[in-house]
């Protein structure tokens, strides 16, 4: 059993070793020495040392590139870092480790969580990519909703030629405007439907020039319909004609769409004539803005859910940057930019 | 007043939609017009023309539902049909919420969507003449002197003329002149149809 150093009465008896061994993630307790003072049982697994095997005893033999802990711990007081680890068959693999200073350890202790990268990476490519897919499948739901105005039409123009027809003497020249309706809006559906099969062929992500005003504009009917399933007035000023950023488009409209989503769960305790959200273009130095702004509660901008999560490993894969502001008197602006692409690469 | 005639006002943001069911239904033999959205609606509609409204649910700036709440509370009569372009249950149990009169999904039956216009504008012409009706015995109402009126409440609640004339004081004869003038006021045949105008009345 092992007490760390001033902890308060209450907590001394708790065995630190067997509260180590139920954290998932492997953690490595040292010294300012880098002397190894605890290791848990994921942190023994991920190293490859057995329970009959002695315990490494320097921090080094586990993480050979990682600084002396002391130094940067007691300025910045937590840092992450990627470098690569060593197991005890001397083979080494890449790991992301976070290091915190146990709190109230004096001589000071240091905890290192170290998580194994493949791990983290695939698991993040993973998820990236079949919430990207989900997208893909609204969009594609979306289209489909589209589709039904040319039908819509067609069928009317189709239904009215034959009344038309039937009428004594029958209209010809109106028969024939109607014939001519029928085309063209059997041709919107095909660039509809060729819109759709473009989309489904969209399946690896792939950073390309694409201007933000347009990846919305294909989204809009979505928004307005989840805008209108909360009862939300929406605002919708999104400049035409955009610079190009480099982005995936899909998944930039992901991102749009899980801050749209996130900015209408927080209008949910709100009257209903007081939900609004508005969605912003701008154009800065740093780079091409969206802003999503919602009428919610400031404070309950605390709670930062999965979505935001979600959305800002996305746009921060693609080298963007996701921010927040407050608004005045209430409400929350989450916003993200890109720089504009360089002409080279347009 | 039946004989005015029924407009059907076609509101939808999508050209092609609005256009063809404009020549869909004008074929059909009905008189219409069409609005690109809510506002341009609200701002050419004069709630004395009748008939019915076909409306998108979903459109940019005011939405249908928006729009058929706002006739709500400026008490416009005219049925409302909603189009949508897909089965939205909690939409649809709004806008029903609302008094919508019908909902259609989009793309339709063209019989399954002149069948419900046929049968909102009937709905309408009853609603208008209903209303008529009781604007014009809301006049006669107005007409009788306050002598007359409390006769008129005496009878309708059932009394007869003996009990009628103890309550007011006068003699039976006088009772039986006062009604006589009321049932001729009313433009009544019966005491009957005097009971059914009084109670139409009543929910206004």
């Amino acid at each position: 059993m092992v007490t760390l150093p001033q902890t308060p009465a209450s907590r001394s008896t708790l065995d630190v070793q067997a509260l180590m061994d139920a954290v998932t993630a492997a953690v490595i307790v040292v010294d300012a020495h880098g002397g190894v003072q605890m290791l848990n049982c994921a942190a023994s697994r991920l190293f490859g040392y057995g329970a009959s095997e002695a315990l490494p005893s320097k921090l080094e033999q586990l993480l050979p590139d990682v600084p002396a802990p002391s130094r940067e711990c007691e300025v910045s007081g937590f840092a992450s870092r990627e470098l690569n680890a060593r197991r005890m068959d001397g083979c080494e693999f890449p790991v992301r480790v976070s290091i915190a200073r146990v709190a109230n350890s004096e001589p000071a202790w240091f905890a290192y969580t170290v998580h194994a990268l493949d791990d983290v990476d695939q698991l993040q490519a993973r998820m990236m990519q079949m919430s990207r897919l989900a997208t893909l499948g609204e969009m594609a739901a979306g289209m489909t909703h589209e589709l039904n105005q040319p039908l819509t039409a067609i069928a009317n123009y189709a239904q009215a030629g034959r009344w038309l027809l039937e009428s004594k003497p029958p209209d010809l020249s109106e028969v024939n405007d109607s014939l001519g309706e029928i085309s063209s809006q059997a041709l919107r559906a095909g660039a509809i439907i060729l819109r759709l099969r473009g989309l489904i062929q969209k399946g690896e992500i792939r950073r390309e020039p694409v201007r933000l005003d347009e990846a919305i504009h294909e989204l809009q009917g979505l928004i307005l319909m989840e805008c209108r399933l909360q009862s939300a007035k929406l605002k919708f000023a999104v400049e035409p004609g955009l610079p190009h950023v480099m982005v995936d488009r899909i998944q930039i409209q992901q991102v749009v769409l899980l801050l749209l989503r996130n900015a209408i769960e927080a209008l949910d305790g709100q009257p209903r004539d007081q939900r609004e959200i508005s969605i912003h273009s701008a154009v800065r130095p740093e780079g091409v803005e969206i802003a999503i702004s919602d009428s919610g509660p400031s404070a309950s901008r605390e709670r930062r859910g999965p979505k935001l999560a979600m959305a800002r490993s996305i746009v921060e894969a693609l080298q963007g940057t996701l921010g927040y502001r407050p608004q005045t008197p209430n409400g929350a602006c989450f916003f993200f930019y890109f720089p504009i692409a360089q002409g080279g690469e347009l | 007043v039946s004989e005015r005639t029924s407009t059907v006002f076609v509101v939808d943001d999508d050209e092609a939609v609005r256009k063809s069911l404009r020549l869909l239904l004008q074929s059909a033999g009905l008189t219409v017009e069409i609005f690109a959205s809510a506002n341009e609606f609200l701002t050419r509609y004069d709630p004395q023309q009748a008939g019915c409204v076909l409306l998108d649910v979903s459109m940019p700036e005011m939405t249908g539902l928006e729009l058929q709440e706002y006739l709500n509370v400026h008490g416009t009569i005219i049925p409302v049909i909603f189009i949508t372009g897909h089965a939205d249950v909690p939409m649809a149990v709004e806008a029903m919420r609302h008094g919508a009169y019908d909902f259609l999904e989009k793309p339709f039956q063209n019989q399954d969507l002149l069948q419900r216009v046929c049968s909102a504008i009937a709905q309408d012409r009853a609603n208008r003449v209903r209303l008529e009706q009781r604007d014009a015995i809301q006049e006669r109402l107005i007409s009788l002197t306050p002598r007359e009126r409390e006769v008129l409440n005496l009878v309708t609640s059932g009394k007869a003329n003996k009990v009628m004339a103890a309550e007011l004081g006068v003699s039976q004869r006088t009772v039986e002149i006062h009604r006589a003038r009321v049932m001729e006021k009313m433009g009544a045949s019966s005491l009957a149809h005097l009971v059914r105008m009084v109670m139409d009345r009543r929910p206004a």
